[in-house]
């Protein structure tokens, strides 16, 4: 027993370090993706129906981000998907590489 | 049918791995505090990410309704009044209606002995209530 204290130790801070930071990556991708989302659909609000999409998708890629979506055809009514690649070391790898977020807005 | 005495006789040798468990826990603990140590620094340096990612959204909010960059590093400065060293830049200085606003932000964070500059941005189109 006692010679499988030092690697199961060690196997335990391996997998709890990789999953803090695939944790943190995934963390921090959702709050850039939801910031890119309230960006791009206020951006979307903000110019006439036809410029929605377009001001939109310009806003989400220049944050690094890509929109998925765009429900933009209501005058002064948006909503947008925008997805952001997660960061990290086995999460990305695994199918998990995009976290999405969803933005509504209105003109007041 | 025989009896045999049970004489008393030496005590048996204690095994030779007696108080290998104890002393391998004893070595182990300073690797294990380490480790733990290691681990809740990276949680205090994936929280300092998320509170940039967050002065970074609050200043380009605040960017897309402002000109100018001393309101929105205000506001970011306020959303994260913990992080040490906080440099906060507005691009343009200068915006109006329909521009695209960049807010980055930027902090030392050190990590046992080594210190990084974390960084985050956030962006945002200038609103029509802003006119140069």
């Amino acid at each position: 027993m006692s010679s499988l204290m030092m690697p199961l130790t060690l196997w335990v801070a391996i997998v709890a370090a990789v999953v803090t930071i695939d944790l943190t990556g995934s963390l921090v991708a959702a709050a850039r993706a939801q910031q890119l989302a309230d960006a791009a659909a206020l951006a979307a609000v903000s110019t006439d129906v036809r410029g929605a999409h377009a001001a939109a998708g310009e806003v989400a890629e220049a944050g690094g981000g890509s929109l998925d979506a765009c429900d933009c055809g209501r005058t002064g009514r948006a909503e947008v998907v925008v997805g952001v690649a997660v960061e990290g070391l086995i999460v990305p790898r695994v199918g998990a590489g995009r976290v999405r977020a969803t933005a509504q807005a209105r003109r007041a | 049918m025989s009896a045999t005495a049970l004489t008393p006789g030496p005590a048996d040798p204690p095994p030779r791995d007696a108080g290998m468990l104890s002393l391998e826990v004893v070595l182990m603990l300073p690797v294990v505090a380490l480790l733990v140590i290691g681990l809740v620094q990276v949680a205090a340096l994936g929280r300092d990410l998320l509170v940039l990612q967050e002065a970074a959204r609050v200043g380009a909010r605040v960017a897309a309704t402002t000109s100018g960059t001393s309101a929105p590093e205000r506001a970011a400065r306020a959303a994260a009044p913990e992080l040490r060293g906080l440099v906060v830049s507005v691009v343009p200085a200068m915006r109006s209606d329909g521009d695209l606003v960049v807010v980055q932000v930027s902090a030392e964070h050190r990590l046992g002995p080594v210190t990084r500059t974390l960084r985050a941005q956030a962006l945002a189109r200038v609103e029509p209530v802003v006119s140069r």
